[in-house]
């Protein structure tokens, strides 16, 4: 078995999955409602035999579909670096991701353009200047379910306009992460106190981009004017993502910065990183 | 055209009448509103038939009130004339009046701005009384509309006018005219119907970018509705009529109106003239247009039912628009669509859509159906009774003919044998005799106001729907430009019809341009390669069953009657709203079917492949 399953011990290990999956996998390890999926570790990008990537790629996604009761696979490709410490937050060819990814032919697909671009010389270039080696790029890739949210979310489990440690704030809006991750939409906010998770603040915003998924990839739409100003969350999902946010900061012992997808009614959790910017 | 230079005066102000039509007003504040004329009564209104027209409309606003509207209908007979006045149902302070006047006048941007927070402002309050039931749209007309609709059809099938004794009658007319005002007032609450539709409509249109109006309505359609059973049923028997050939031939050698005493005496079309008879006694119960009470319902007269076999009986058999299937079939395949393109989006985006999509299916079913049991079923009625009157007070010689009943008041009616009737109705019958002469100003009384920039959604939806032309200077010799109704391109001969009395012009590849199109009127479609209509907007009538026939249709163009002339080749292009005179004197040839039907076929969106 070449692929390593989120959750699985083996994928913390950050030089065999790269950071992204191995942190992701240690979160699928402590609360359950990560979306599930798989790593290909770095030695595949050398050694990959591509028939039997593809036989296990298929028993994977039917393991997957099985497991989950889906109708289908939808995946986001991801680049996972290993040598990505957190200082060095992003360099070209490793960054790559690919929404919306249906049938096992169309990962490798996604997956080879990963490794692709990690080879390429814009990427050696950069490897070059910060002096890493440039003889043996290696990069992992990450295929996980793409949860298709309803609403999504990034809270931070302090309140970083006022700094205030003692509250929570949220960000949410209609679809996909990528429309508030990217900054094109004015999302609702949501202040939770962390004493007794009392609503303290709330602004609905008149919400319109929102991301979708769309034919083999993701597209930013307009939301329709019935739901612009309506409240993306409910005071009962504020609370659960406000729970979920304090407990994360407890075990993590720093205050987080989350990333959240509602799909009906479950909480997917989808990142959990430290807050860089708190003074 | 008439080369009146009066000035329009301005907001507030009353406006003046021409000599001969000067008005003395019962109620000096009905002075103070504004009314004006119905589209359909371009002559003088019987006194009867206005008696009803009037309880049906009075009984209309209980619609305005659902939606929440602040005003109420009224209809008057001014000098034989029949006009509509929108009366406020708590009138503001003359003072508060004059203000918002002055201030419309002095800083028209402000007052615009004001307006449409105002409107804004209704447009949310229609929408939250009309959500609710557009969201249980099916159940709110099968399980609440439809049972009182058919339970007083019921009523009026089960009464034995021929029994009653007079008083009885009088007391039946009395009651007769309670039950036209319910179903007036059933009829208003129906109005939701159009709001659905344009809910849907536009957030098709949001959430489908390019799509158009007609894209989205292509996903309500090809469900079964009376209009088209009756049609279908009509089409049927043209089809029997073709493989008959004594009836072909009578059909084909007869003027309409002999068509049916021929009949009778051929041996060999005994089963055809039984199964005509069974279509008109179920499909007949209708009048030429919903209110025209003074004239032959198509029992008493099927000449328009036999206008439309002589059309049909010479068309080919191939008509796969008269299956419901095809358009069914075209119908799931976009919805299926939709829903795919949906997939992933948020759950309250797909919620809303399935909500609205269902509401709209019910609702362009609702569209035809209430036109059979109440504008037609209800109306063949009132007219039942209204001539049973007649008969008997003609009978009794105190009327001279039976349909002198029409100039009565229903009070004249209740009064009996004290009132000099045949003085009255001769009266009334100079009277309207003299006015039919003089053309009706638009509008009497009060110039409103102030004009609303937006009466909300509902307001929106009705003028989508029925009321509007579409407001496009046509100053453009030779074309016009009006909405797309029904998508396809035709070419045919114009045939401008006013009346379905005109009918009988229309043949087989004819393109059907008129006013608006009536109910009564849709086995026309069956003939006309497309329709081109002066009023009426995407969710009119004519619209609604040009889709359902797949035939081009351009409504609200505002003058397509008078732009063109019978006999002109025209062409129709549905899909973009437009009609464009190709040839002058285009002879008027029936046999030639060939280009109708290549028409159809073109009109036909791509299914296979």
């Amino acid at each position: 078995m070449n692929l390593l399953w989120l959750g699985d011990p083996k994928s913390f290990d950050v030089s065999l999955v790269g950071g992204k999956a191995a942190k992701i996998s240690r979160l699928a390890r402590m609360y359950h409602r990560v979306p599930d999926g798989f790593s290909l570790p770095v030695t595949l990008m050398d050694e990959a035999h591509p028939l039997e990537l593809r036989d296990e790629m298929i028993r994977a996604i039917s393991d997957l579909m099985a497991c989950h009761n889906l109708p289908d696979f939808i995946a986001a490709v991801r680049s996972s670096a290993v040598d990505e410490d957190g200082s060095i937050a992003s360099f070209a060819g490793q960054h790559e991701t690919y929404l919306n990814i249906v049938g096992a032919d169309a990962i490798i697909q996604a997956v080879t353009r990963c490794w692709e671009s990690a080879r390429s010389e814009r990427a050696l270039e950069y490897r070059r200047q910060q002096g890493l080696s440039v003889k043996r790029p290696q990069l992992a890739v990450l295929v996980q379910q793409l949860v298709a949210s309803d609403v999504s979310a990034v809270v931070f489990s302090a309140n970083p306009i006022t700094g205030s440690r003692a509250e929570i704030m949220i960000n949410a809006s209609w679809g996909l992460g990528e429309s508030i991750v990217g900054g094109t939409v004015t999302p609702d906010t949501f202040i939770v106190l962390k004493t007794d998770l009392a609503i303290t603040g709330r602004i609905i915003a008149d919400k319109q981009p929102m991301t979708v998924s769309a034919s083999g990839g993701t597209h930013e739409v307009d939301v329709p004017r019935f739901l612009r100003a309506q409240a993306s969350l409910n005071d009962e999902q504020i609370v659960e993502m406000a729970k979920l946010a304090l407990t994360l900061e407890v075990t993590m012992e720093y205050p987080v910065d989350v990333e959240y997808a509602y799909a009906g009614d479950k909480l997917y959790l989808l990142q959990c990183r430290p807050i860089t910017t708190l003074q | 055209m008439s080369t009146s230079t009066a000035r329009t005066p301005a907001a507030g102000q009353p406006i003046p009448t021409p000599p001969d039509f000067s008005v003395i007003w019962d109620d000096h504040r009905d002075s103070k509103l504004t009314w004006m004329t119905i589209p359909q009564y371009k002559t003088p209104i019987a006194p009867l038939i206005h008696a009803v027209v009037g309880a049906f409309m009075v009984g209309g606003n209980a619609g305005m009130e659902q939606a929440g509207l602040p005003f109420e209908v009224r209809i008057e007979r001014i000098n034989t004339y029949a006009y509509m006045g929108m009366v406020p149902k708590e009138a503001p302070p003359e003072a508060v009046m004059k203000a918002i006047g002055l201030l419309n006048r002095a800083a028209p941007g402000v007052f615009k701005m004001m307006m449409s927070k105002v409107g804004a402002g209704m447009s949310k309050q229609q929408e939250a009384a009309l959500n609710p039931l557009v969201e249980r749209f099916e159940s709110y007309w099968l399980d609440e509309l439809l049972p009182e609709i058919k339970q007083h059809i019921a009523y009026f099938e089960s009464c034995n006018l021929r029994g009653m004794s007079l008083d009885q009658l009088r007391a039946h007319l009395a009651e007769t005219l309670k039950r036209v005002e319910r179903m007036g007032g059933l009829h208003g609450v129906i109005m939701p119907m159009l709001f659905a539709m344009s809910q849907f409509e536009e957030l098709y249109c949001e959430l489908f970018e390019g799509a158009t109006t007609l894209d989205a309505l292509r996903l309500t359609q090809g469900f079964d509705n009376k209009t088209m059973e009756g049609d279908r049923a009509l089409w049927r028997l043209s089809r029997a009529a073709r493989s008959t050939p004594e009836v072909r031939e009578i059909l084909s050698r007869h003027a309409a109106g002999e068509v049916i005493p021929v009949l009778e005496k051929s041996a060999a079309s005994r089963q055809f003239l039984a199964d005509l008879h069974k279509w008109l006694a179920y499909c007949g119960q209708r009048l030429n247009s919903a209110f025209a009470l003074g004239e032959s319902s198509w029992i008493e007269d099927p000449t328009p039912a036999i206008q439309n076999l002589q059309a049909y009986v010479v068309m080919p058999d191939l008509r796969p628009e008269m299956e419901p299937a095809t358009l069914a079939a075209e119908r799931e395949k976009s919805v299926a669509e939709a829903r795919t393109k949906l997939a992933g989006y948020p759950q309250p985006i797909v919620a809303r859509f399935e909500t609205l999509l269902k509401a709209a299916q019910v609702a362009a079913v609702v569209h035809e159906d209430h036109n059979f049991w109440i504008d037609q079923r209800l109306f063949y009625h009132v007219r039942r009774v209204i001539l049973e009157f007649g008969g008997r007070l003609a009978q009794a010689g105190v009327l001279d003919a039976v349909n002198d009943v029409f100039c009565l008041t229903p009070e004249d009616l209740q009064n009996g044998r004290d009132i000099p009737m045949k003085r009255l109705v001769q009266e009334r019958k100079t009277e309207m005799e003299q006015f039919s002469h003089v053309i009706p100003p638009p509008m009497l009384g009060t110039m409103p106001a102030f004009e609303m920039t937006d009466g909300g959604s509902m307001v929106r939806a009705l003028f989508k729907g029925e009321l509007n032309p579409a407001n496009i200077s046509n100053s453009e010799m030779n074309k016009v430009k009006g909405l797309p109704g029904s998508a396809g391109v035709a070419r045919g001969t114009a045939r401008v019809i006013h009346s379905l009395a005109e009918a009988g012009k229309l043949q087989p590849g004819d393109v059907l341009v008129t006013v608006s199109t009536e109910p009564p009127w849709t086995p026309l479609f069956a003939t006309a390669s497309a329709v081109v209509t002066d009023g009426g907007g995407v969710l009119s009538h004519s619209a609604v069953v040009a889709r359902e026939y797949r035939i081009p249709a351009v409504v609200g163009t505002g003058n397509a009657t008078t732009t063109f002339e019978d006999g002109q080749l025209i062409e129709v292009d549905g899909s973009n709203g437009i009609v464009r005179l190709v040839s002058e004197n285009q002879q008027s040839d029936p046999v030639n079917l060939q280009p109708a039907v290549e028409n159809r076929k073109s009109n036909e969106p791509a299914l296979a492949g």
